[in-house]
């Protein structure tokens, strides 16, 4: 089977010593910043997307991904010990596992999800090792119509799945879109919307632009309300690791399931993490036979929302990988870190890379070992992690970001963008606007505009091109019935709070 | 900011929503303008730089002004701001960075950034800042000087000459 010598190829790449280290750097920042409540994996990524500039792209990627499943590992940490999601996936472990905590289980819960994270890590590993290669080849018969659709489709599944609101959400990915315009056009090579300035003359740069939205606007966020803090550490010191029988014969169906869910729902545009564990909660308690337990310390509540957030955000690779299409903001900032390596992102990457692809995904397998061994037997450290203030974490973010933007391009002027946005970005958070789909359009523009005027110049600017193509037809259908779908309840409702809406 | 208007709105627009509008629609239009004037459009099969701008501009302010007509999402936090120093500081903060780069090289300037920026937050005090600038900017020289050898001078144009 090809599969083995793929493998083999990949297992080449990460058992290379420099290797080996970024990804163990990226599994241990991955984990800090997840354990660390008001910074996530993608805050983290934007910040040190440029650092990896120097670096091989292979030790790059590697870095970059062990962040993102890194944070899910930390983030259950702090959702069991002290009853706040570490990181927005782990918002409904903190339901059961706190009260499994409070119980004196802490060890069991802390283990059984790192143990679930790890089976689900595995195993959405060989998804994306098995499925890669067929959906590439498919992905090379796609017309630039297809491409066009896929990424609408996506586009409108990224805001159907999020929450907040739906107009809005529109409007923020418009938004991006716009912004992605600025700089020469790819075509005719004129200056769009550059304000005069040459500085612009390669479009917004993306490090500053995430930086300034992510970083800036989430510290000043966490400044409105500065209190002495007083976590709640539950307890200093976790014992009771090893999980008994009992509880691994109750875990083992939840993770099985959520395994399967995450892997599933990662895949699917706008899906990844966050989506897998909350469907992951609610299955589990529709199947558990005590459903009254749920909300109580149900181990099943822990097991396989822990386990979905970990598949989902290693299947999310896959369409990043095989088609070059972000399915959410954190795979937008990989595909920006591909293109700043100068590795065009797409079909071709496994035939052009496969050093690079299957390196990263291989990089996945050796990441969840490393992770099981940072977080069970470690689990003290983090804790201590816990007690660092804010206020002297903030500055340090500022001055990590600001090198990291000045240091892809030498540029002071990136700095000015960087501030710019940190007000835009902030300015949004204000009227309920989420920065994510601001960023996945931002990403997606420049892709999206060139396949359209590819497909229409192809069909001598005839727009019913698009309904001609059979995966065309049906992509952008499918687009428009779950636009309808999350825009008509959406009106429906807002119908009956009219009444009720206070300012 | 929103002016208060003397006659009582209907209650069931919500001011933060009209606000939202109000600034989406005439980014649109402006960039619109400025797309339209400065770009040639094209035709629909071979399609000028302007095109796509324009179109995603229309787009755009159609979309921002059907924001005004529906009412604050239920799950809308409470407007609060950060205090006017946090903001100024925070940011500031990659604006002084930009500004002494250059011409102070990368240890005044994270020193610099990293001690400004601290007094953002209330519990901050000089000793503090003073450490805490001191020990990240000997973190970061070690990291992105020595260890990942980024091409950025230690010391700048003023000092080196």
């Amino acid at each position: 089977m090809d599969i083995f010598a793929n493998l083999a190829v990949g297992f080449g790449a990460v058992l290379e010593p420099s290797n080996l280290l970024f990804c163990f750097i990226g599994c241990l920042l991955g984990t800090a910043v997840g354990v660390l409540p008001g910074i996530g994996p993608l805050g983290t990524i934007a910040i040190l997307l440029p650092v990896t500039f120097g670096f091989p792209p292979e030790a790059s990627m590697i870095m970059l991904a062990g962040i993102y499943y890194g944070a899910q590992y930390g983030g259950s940490t702090t959702a069991i010990l002290i009853n706040l999601p570490g990181e927005a996936t782990s918002a409904v472990t903190a339901i059961d596992g706190y009260q499994m905590a409070r119980q004196g289980r802490a060890g069991v819960a802390l283990a059984i999800a790192a143990l679930g994270s790890f089976f689900a890590g595995c195993f959405a590993t060989l998804v994306i090792a098995l499925f890669a290669v067929p959906l590439t080849t498919l992905a090379l018969q796609f017309g630039p119509s297809d491409y066009f659709a896929l990424m609408v489709l996506g586009v409108v599944a990224s805001i159907a799945l999020a929450h907040g609101s739906v107009l809005k959400g529109l409007v923020m990915i418009v938004l991006g879109l716009l912004l992605g315009c600025v700089g020469t056009d790819v075509y005719t090579g004129s200056m769009r919307l550059t304000l005069g300035t040459l500085d612009l003359a390669d479009g917004i740069p993306i490090i500053a632009f995430g930086s300034g939205v992510y970083a800036i606007a989430e510290i000043l966020r966490g400044l409105e309300d500065e209190r002495e803090q007083e976590r709640d550490v539950l307890t200093t010191r976790v014992t009771g690791l090893m999980p008994s029988w009992a509880d691994i014969r109750e875990s083992a169906g939840p993770i099985l399931r959520g395994t399967g869910l995450g892997s599933i729902l990662g895949i699917l545009p706008g899906g990844g993490a966050m989506l897998s564990s909350f469907t992951s909660y609610a299955l589990e308690k529709k199947l558990s036979r005590h459903p009254e337990r749920f909300g109580h310390g149900a181990l099943a509540g822990v097991a396989g929302p822990e386990s979905a957030n970990n598949a989902g955000a290693q299947s999310s690779f896959i369409p990043m990988l095989t088609l070059g299409i972000p399915s959410n903001p954190i795979m937008a900032l990989m595909i920006g870190a591909l293109m700043l390596q100068g590795v065009a992102p797409g079909p071709n990457l496994v035939n052009e890379r496969p050093v690079l692809f299957w390196g990263v995904i291989v990089s996945m397998w050796i990441g969840n070992l490393m992770l099981v061994i940072l977080n069970l037997p470690l689990v003290g450290l983090w804790v201590k992690l816990l007690s660092v203030r804010n206020h002297f974490l903030f500055p340090a973010i500022i001055g990590f970001s600001a090198i990291g933007v000045y240091s892809v391009g030498n540029n002071p002027f990136d700095l000015v963008v960087m501030a710019v946005f940190g007000v835009v970005g902030y300015g949004l958070t204000k009227l309920d606007c989420e920065p994510a789909p601001l960023l996945l359009g931002f990403v997606l523009g420049p892709m999206l505009e060139e396949y359209l005027r590819r497909a229409m110049l192809l069909a001598n600017g005839n727009p019913l091109t698009f309904f001609q193509r059979p995966i065309t037809a049906g992509l952008l259908i499918v687009a428009a019935v779950t636009l309808f779908a999350v825009l008509f309840p959406a009106i429906r409702n807002s119908r009956r709070v009219v009444f009720a809406e206070e300012d | 900011m929103t002016t208060e208007m003397g006659r009582p709105r209907p209650r069931s627009l919500s001011r933060r929503n009209i606000t939202f509008a109000a600034i989406f629609v005439s980014f649109a239009v402006a960039t619109g303008i400025y797309a339209y004037r400065t770009l040639k459009i094209g035709t629909a099969a071979e399609m000028g730089s302007g095109f796509f701008p324009v179109m995603l501009s229309i787009l755009l302010a159609l979309l921002a002004l059907a924001v005004a007509f529906t009412p604050l999402s239920s799950g809308a936090q409470p407007l609060r701001f950060a205090s006017i120093k946090s903001s100024i500081l925070v940011m500031g903060a990659p604006l002084v960075f930009g500004l002494t780069i250059q011409s102070l090289g990368l240890v005044i300037a994270v020193a610099v950034t990293i001690f400004l920026s601290s007094f953002a937050s209330r519990f901050a005090t000089l000793r503090q800042s003073l450490l805490l600038s001191a020990g990240f900017t000997i973190f970061c020289v070690a990291v992105f000087h020595f260890l990942l050898n980024l091409p950025i001078p230690l010391w700048g144009d003023l000092i080196i000459g």
